[in-house]
């Protein structure tokens, strides 16, 4: 379990982390959210140690990491990292050696991994010779092959195509399921709210969101409404709680004032029966994230 | 300790393989091999040059015959001589006076060279032998007459109004043993120095260093790498004993190779100022490896490796010009250089060897350059963790400050 409490971190006048606390059990996957320069990969480096927090407390499994802690963490960094002329295979050795395993065990489990995230090469290819997508699978081969049980991915998924990220979150719900502690950054909302069950917003160094996906989004309310019905836009702008009406195709996207305000357009809409599309909903991940950052803005 | 040899290892095995380091290692060999096959070659070809002997003294020919002085001599009278000389059939004529052996040497142009000095040294030595046969001379008598003068010179220089005493003076053979080693202490730590710093500056620009931070403490790392490049200097002199023990049996075969080591006292190997210059090479080579790990841990990016490797270039070539210095002459400067270190690897060995200064006062500035060394070598290994992690986009001396205040900020907690 990693636990981080009250953490703070400054760098001259400039505060990168305000009073960071959250928690990861084992088993757990946590997403963390946040603009450029909000202090998402100042948390990771705290985390592994690079550098010191000012204040706070970073325990994992109930002590502070220690070099002994190393063998159980994989981490990938913002920006990938490879030896370009080296044997694919002699990398992912030198990095899971430096992490504790045998090379005939990392060579004996190289293939089940290549297999897993489909990578397109030999063992034998330098690097440089792969495509850019393969070096990133490489990369991650070389994070997760030790099986850690602390994982760090800072923007695991930026530069994926989308065949390449759901193969991402296959290998990282398999971590999970294996009982490994899992945080991650990312600007892709979808992929945050595909994966994570929890989930941590910073803004400006500080914690504005903290919690569970699903409740997180639940404590803004069902304001989202998608219906087709035979009400019209004109119509659906006149009821009262519904702030904005955006047709797409034949139907509507709603945004309300109040969730109970779903339950007279509901009634309006199903006078005469049957209707295709009904459907309230909490914002989106992204929305929210827009919401927070606007706060700031504004 | 593990992950110091997996480091280690690494390091290693990446740099051994590849092709720049085998070049490195193959590229004297292959220069030694193509000159001496070229001298091989002319020697083959260089057929020993022919010259007449006119003289009324018979003895003269057989005498100058039986030395060693790669000139064939033949006897011939004034005028076959004078003839063949005109049909280019010898390269000379030497006419030596009946009684005196006074001679005179017509040499041909566009001949084979032949040597006046060598000309001069053999009718001297036939001359002594005539004499000695002459004079009916005892053994003893001969070796008497033979033995040169000998001289021995002590050098002193005065320091506080008395007289100190310091090394005989240079002479060639030091001389060239001093270039020698300062070359080789140069290339050596220029050479694995930027092949440090670029391991770790393209680490660090490429970011693979914060998936290494992540797994080995920075510390171990910085001393597995060191580790790894001084094995790979090692591994290269290793290969050069091993080719050199085996090549010693046919090369000590040539003459020319034998000529060329005949004036050198190999004693210099094992002797104090040997085994000090050889202190003062260890050192260097690490104190200068360590700069590199240094210089390249402040590199923000690719582009900037070159940065990193220049101030190992700028001390190399302060070395090298303040040796030519010492080679020139003492000097106040050169003495005071002979002891700071970098730059006193290559000036205090000079110093040594030609006699500018004592073996006391060169193991005092290889103590003060070991003790400076692990100074050296902490500090840099305490900056390195911070370093590698700044990354400044203002180039070197921004990131050094940057790295500088991180370590101040971490002290003060």
């Amino acid at each position: 379990m990693l636990q981080v409490q009250d953490l703070v971190k400054r760098f001259g006048d400039m505060t990168a982390v305000d009073h960071e606390s959250f928690t990861i059990q084992p088993g757990e996957i946590m997403g963390l959210i946040g603009q450029n320069g909000a202090g998402k990969t100042t948390t990771f480096r705290m985390i592994l140690n690079f550098i010191r927090p000012d204040a706070g407390e970073i325990l994992w499994n109930g002590h502070p990491l220690t070099k002994a802690d190393y063998n159980q963490v994989g981490y990938l960094p913002e920006e990938r990292g490879l030896y370009p002329k080296m044997r694919v295979e002699d990398q992912i050795v030198y990095f899971a050696r430096l992490r504790g395993m045998k090379t005939a065990d990392v060579k004996a489990q190289i293939d089940t991994w290549f297999d897993r995230f489909q990578v397109k090469g030999k063992r034998t290819d330098k690097v440089k010779d792969l495509s850019k997508g393969n070096q990133q699978k490489v990369q991650l081969i070389a994070t997760l092959i030790h099986m850690p049980k602390l994982v760090i991915l800072d923007e695991p998924f930026s530069g994926l195509d989308p065949v390449n990220a759901s193969l991402l979150q296959d290998g990282i719900q398999m971590l999970r399921d294996n009982g490994s502690a899992i945080i991650y950054s990312s600007h892709d909302m979808g992929n945050v709210e595909a994966i994570s069950d929890h989930l941590l917003m910073l803004r400006a160094g500080e914690v504005v969101l903290n919690g569970k996906v699903d409740a997180i989004r639940e404590s803004f309310g069902r304001t989202k409404l998608f219906i087709e019905s035979g009400l019209t836009r004109a119509q659906l702008a006149a009821f009262p709680g519904v702030e904005t009406v955006v047709p797409h195709g034949a139907s509507f996207e709603l945004t309300l004032a109040d969730e109970a305000a779903g339950q007279a357009i509901f009634q309006a809409a199903t006078a005469n029966g049957y209707i295709p599309e009904f459907n309230q909903q909490p914002p989106t991940l992204d929305e929210i994230f827009r919401m927070k950052v606007g706060e700031q803005h504004g | 300790m593990d992950k110091f040899w997996v480091v280690f290892s690494q390091v290693f095995k990446k740099n051994v393989r590849s092709g720049s380091w085998l070049f490195l290692v193959a590229a004297p060999i292959i220069f030694a091999l193509i000159g001496g096959g070229l001298v091989f070659y002319i020697n083959q070809t260089n057929t020993e040059p022919t010259v007449a002997v006119v003289s009324d003294n018979p003895a003269v020919t057989p005498g100058l015959k039986a030395q060693k002085t790669g000139i064939k001599f033949e006897a011939k009278d004034a005028k076959t001589a004078d003839r063949q000389l005109t049909a280019e059939k010898v390269d000379g004529v030497l006419t030596v006076d009946k009684n005196t052996l006074s001679a005179r040497y017509t040499g041909r142009e566009n001949a084979k060279s032949v040597s006046t000095d060598q000309l001069k040294q053999a009718l001297t030595n036939a001359k002594t032998q005539l004499s000695v046969q002459q004079l009916k001379l005892s053994p003893e008598q001969v070796s008497a007459l033979l033995a040169p003068a000998q001289l021995t010179t002590h050098t002193v220089t005065i320091q506080d109004g008395r007289q100190v005493a310091k090394q005989n003076s240079a002479n060639a053979v030091n001389r060239t043993f001093a270039i020698v080693v300062i070359v080789l202490i140069i290339m050596v730590t220029m050479t694995y120095g930027s092949m440090l710093a670029q391991e770790i500056a393209t680490e660090k620009g490429s970011r693979i260093m914060e998936i290494l931070l992540s797994s080995v403490g920075a510390t171990t790392q910085f001393f597995g790498k060191i580790a790894g490049i001084f094995a790979l200097l090692l591994t290269q002199i290793a290969v050069y004993v091993v080719v050199f023990a085996v090549a010693w049996p046919f090369l000590s075969r040539w003459t020319l190779v034998r000529q060329l080591t005949a004036g050198i006292d190999w004693s210099f190997l094992w002797n104090a100022p040997g085994l000090v210059t050889l202190g003062f090479f260890v050192v260097g080579t690490l104190t200068y490896a360590v700069l590199a790990a240094l210089t390249g841990s402040l590199v923000s990016n690719q582009e900037q490796v070159s940065q990193a490797v220049m101030p190992l270039s700028m001390l190399g070539m302060l070395g090298y010009f303040g040796a030519l210095i010492a080679q020139a002459g003492d000097s106040v400067i050169v003495q005071i250089g002979s002891y700071i270190p970098f730059i006193n690897v290559s000036l205090m060995p000079v110093q040594l060897t030609m006699g500018h200064a004592s073996t006391f006062q060169a193991v005092v500035s290889l103590i003060w350059s070991t003790v400076f060394l692990g100074l050296f070598t902490w500090f840099s290994a305490t900056v390195y963790k911070h370093n590698v992690l700044v990354y400044s986009g203002s180039g070197f001396i921004q990131s050094m400050k940057r790295s500088w205040q991180i370590w101040r900020a971490d002290q003060r907690r």
